[in-house]
């Protein structure tokens, strides 16, 4: 097949998204733990005071819904707790567009457990390699020659480390976090005695229920951090990585043969290397970008062992 | 991320709406004063515009999002879930129920705002066409 793609939509309708199994997980754990609260704020506190189950049970909601954020990450398919979308393992050549360096260091510091791919490079193809961008795809990325690309995704060495790292943190941090946040919010209803008799007596308590959520939410959520730095910081430091290491050392221009994992983004349907597994840099393209499919078919033959007619 | 948005901003507002109100009945139960729809509409509205404020900044920092749509986004879906949500989740008989058929019709009202406002599917997925 050596017609040129068509750049963008490829058919017609929406890319049919798959269920979001891990956004159920989390907001059925999430309000189980809510559930949980409620049983261990009556049982502690329902006996002494008729409000402290209810404050605890607030402080268990917020803790509960930092803890449902970060399990939500966690079971995200991305090859960490839940293996990534088999595709068909595939190999193809062509010349780097360009590279993005998708890792935040916000990210990393203030959400390490969401943390995503460490990037992506857009490889313009050799025509023979055309089906791999096109087949079943909804979406097909071109540069400004027109000339059809295929994205390749580099896993992150350390997201893995810093989700499992965070949930084990958000745990104890989530505990703590409910028992801190009644403190804090019996604290604060015993400084300002909410008065029945007042106009705002239900903003005030509110407001303690408020306190109560967001110190605990704070408290689960600083747990999460720590744990997530601690697993970022021993991921960092345990794994080798050849393909990241690899991908830094691209620029735009790299004649490369790529190997990894082809399937169809859920999001956009352009079709993927997620992940890619190796890079084998073979040369370097003289002109700078863009590059069209016919100069990719110029540069030398590539060693992957299937040729697509 | 699309319209998922907003039956996220919707569901988070819902359920914390519901059980804070639920929490607050139980709370004051019986209560010394007369409660108007006002007053519940308005606690309703506060507990929905901290919570959405907090998804969207979430949101907003770890996707890339464009901020100013997607704070008018969670700011029309508090409002929205917020005033109804109140008055109609206190007078539920128990704080885990209230938040149950909060995140439900929270989640069903951010689902309608999406369908009205947010034709364009990738509406807010900033870099979703390199």
């Amino acid at each position: 097949m050596t017609t040129q793609p068509t750049c963008g939509a490829q058919q017609p309708g929406s890319v049919p998204s798959p269920f979001s199994w891990p956004g159920l997980a989390a907001i059925g754990t999430g309000a189980s733990l809510i559930g949980v609260g409620y049983g261990i704020g009556t049982a502690l506190y329902g006996a002494s005071t008729v409000a402290g189950a209810y404050v605890f049970t607030a402080g268990a909601a917020g803790a509960a819904a930092i803890f449902a954020l970060v399990l939500y990450y966690a079971l995200q398919a991305d090859g960490c707790i839940i293996s990534t979308k088999q595709g068909e393992p595939i190999c193809l050549s062509g010349i780097v567009q360009d590279t993005t360096d998708s890792s935040s260091t916000a990210v990393d510091v203030l959400a390490p457990f969401a943390m995503g791919p460490a990037g992506v490079f857009d490889l313009v193809v050799k025509s023979m390699y055309f089906e791999f961008v096109t087949q079943n795809s909804y979406w097909v990325y071109c540069n400004d020659l027109g000339a059809a690309m295929l994205p390749c995704v580099i896993k992150s060495k350390t997201a893995c480390g810093a989700k499992i790292g965070s949930l084990v943190g958000v745990t104890a941090g989530a505990v703590a976090g409910a028992f801190v946040g009644y403190l804090a919010a019996a604290a604060l209803g015993g400084a300002i005695g909410c008065s029945a008799s007042g106009p705002f007596y239900l903003l005030c308590l509110l407001l303690v229920l408020i306190v109560a959520a967001i110190v605990a939410a704070a408290v689960a959520y600083g747990g999460a951090l720590i744990g997530g730095w601690v697993g970022e910081g021993i991921a960092a430091a345990a794994n080798g990585d050849p393909v990241g290491d690899t991908w830094k050392g691209l620029t735009p221009g790299a004649i490369v043969t790529v190997k990894g994992n082809w399937v169809t983004d859920p999001n956009v349907g352009n079709n993927e290397l997620y992940y890619t597994t190796s890079i084998n840099r073979t040369g370097q393209f003289a002109t700078p970008p863009s590059y069209t499919n016919a100069q990719a078919d110029s540069t030398a033959p590539d060693d992957c062992p299937i040729t697509i007619q | 991320m699309s319209t998922k948005l907003c039956l996220w901003f919707g569901l988070i507002a819902g359920a914390f709406v519901g059980l804070f109100m639920g929490l607050l009945h139980a709370m004051v139960s019986p209560p010394p004063l007369a409660t108007t729809w006002a007053k519940l509409a308005l606690d309703g509205l506060v507990i929905a515009l901290i919570a959405d404020a907090l998804a969207a900044a979430f949101a907003c920092f770890v996707n890339r999002l464009a901020i100013t749509p997607v704070f008018t986004l969670a700011l029309l879906i508090a409002l929205v879930t917020g005033l109804p949500l109140g008055p109609l989740t206190y007078h539920l008989p128990h704080p885990l129920l209230a938040m149950v058929v909060g995140a439900l019709l929270g989640a069903a009202l951010g689902r309608l705002i999406c369908l009205i406002i947010c034709r364009n599917p990738k509406t807010f997925a900033v870099g979703a066409v390199r």
